[in-house]
């Protein structure tokens, strides 16, 4: 392998980057090969330190996505960029599986409860304004009786849209601290695939 | 040496050498090297983590030799970091040193919380 096609290898495998990103790593790699061969160094050394283009961004790839995730502002788009990275972190070392599924399981059920409950309750209360307005006429003390159940209603219903607000912002607490567990894996899973040869 | 050693101490590395002074990439790489058996492929994932988490920022600089490198240079956050990591990792390298040379049992007032 020469340098270009190292650099070429690299580039492929970090498409899924935007452009921007994409050739300020090549641009780094490019300006290590010079700095490198200036000092005298044989390409087969430099290459061989590096190791491979693939590995190398897969790292890459999979710290861009965490840090994309973590600064995403909207929760859908949070959580879409947060599916890209675990997958990019899965993929960073086969046993990885093992580490990552635990603390995925505990906030994806986390999550799913949440918003389970959440839903749950207003469509009961839904369901219970519709059925009190098809009922109307045997609602007793008309029309006082159904004024009174419908602001009661409201006043549920608020409650239910009060507690999707809160639990969108603990939906956006929970998988900032799933990227933060993904940002120190890659850490300890980087430093041990290089460091065990 | 063990391998197992060099966990988590690279990035201690880096950032130590940053906050002494600016550093280009390589030469980071090569001061490094020259102390402690690294992959060479690890710094530069480790070097792009720090700046995207701030620790450390990059700017490009004309040099003598031809096109512009790019320097690293400390942010306030990032020495506050770096401070904080010497300190424990001094005292943590004391308190094993101490027990190695098995004079852990008469003073053993000395414990490190990790």
């Amino acid at each position: 392998m020469d340098q270009k096609q190292f650099l070429s290898e690299l580039e492929a495998a970090l498409a899924p980057l935007q452009l921007k990103e994409r050739q300020d790593i090549l641009r780094d790699q490019e300006e290590f090969f010079r700095e490198a061969l200036a000092s005298g160094r044989k390409l087969e050394s430099i290459i061989s330190g590096l190791g491979d283009p693939k590995i190398l961004a897969q790292t890459l790839l999979a710290q861009s996505k965490i840090e994309q995730a973590h600064e995403h502002p909207s929760l859908g788009g949070k959580l879409k960029l947060t599916s890209g990275a675990v997958l990019a972190v899965l993929a960073l070392a086969p046993l990885n599986f093992f580490f990552v599924i635990g603390p995925l399981v505990i906030i994806v059920s986390l999550l799913f409860a949440g918003w389970t409950t959440v839903g749950s309750l207003g469509l009961v209360t839904l369901a219970v304004g519709g059925s009190l307005f098809t009922h109307l006429h045997m609602v007793p003390f008309a029309p006082l009786g159904a004024i009174a159940g419908f602001s009661g209603l409201l006043g549920v219903l608020g409650i239910v849209v009060m507690l999707g607000m809160l639990f969108w912002i603990i939906s956006k607490v929970c998988l900032n601290l799933l990227l933060n567990y993904l940002r120190w894996n890659v850490r300890v899973v980087q430093n041990q695939m290089k460091g065990v040869k | 040496m063990n391998t197992q050693f060099h966990k988590g101490v690279i990035e201690m590395c880096i950032l130590s050498l940053v906050r002494n002074k600016d550093r280009y990439g390589y030469e980071l790489v090569e001061t490094i090297s020259n102390h402690v058996p690294i992959s060479e492929g690890t710094v530069y994932p480790i070097l792009r983590r720090l700046t995207q988490e701030g620790l450390v920022e990059s700017y490009l600089q004309e040099s003598s030799e031809g096109p512009p490198r790019k320097y690293y240079r400390m942010t306030k956050e990032g020495r506050k970091h770096i401070d904080t990591q010497i300190r424990d990792w001094s005292e943590f390298v004391k308190s094993v040193d101490h027990l190695l040379k098995g004079k852990a049992e008469k003073d053993g007032s000395k414990t490190v919380s990790l």
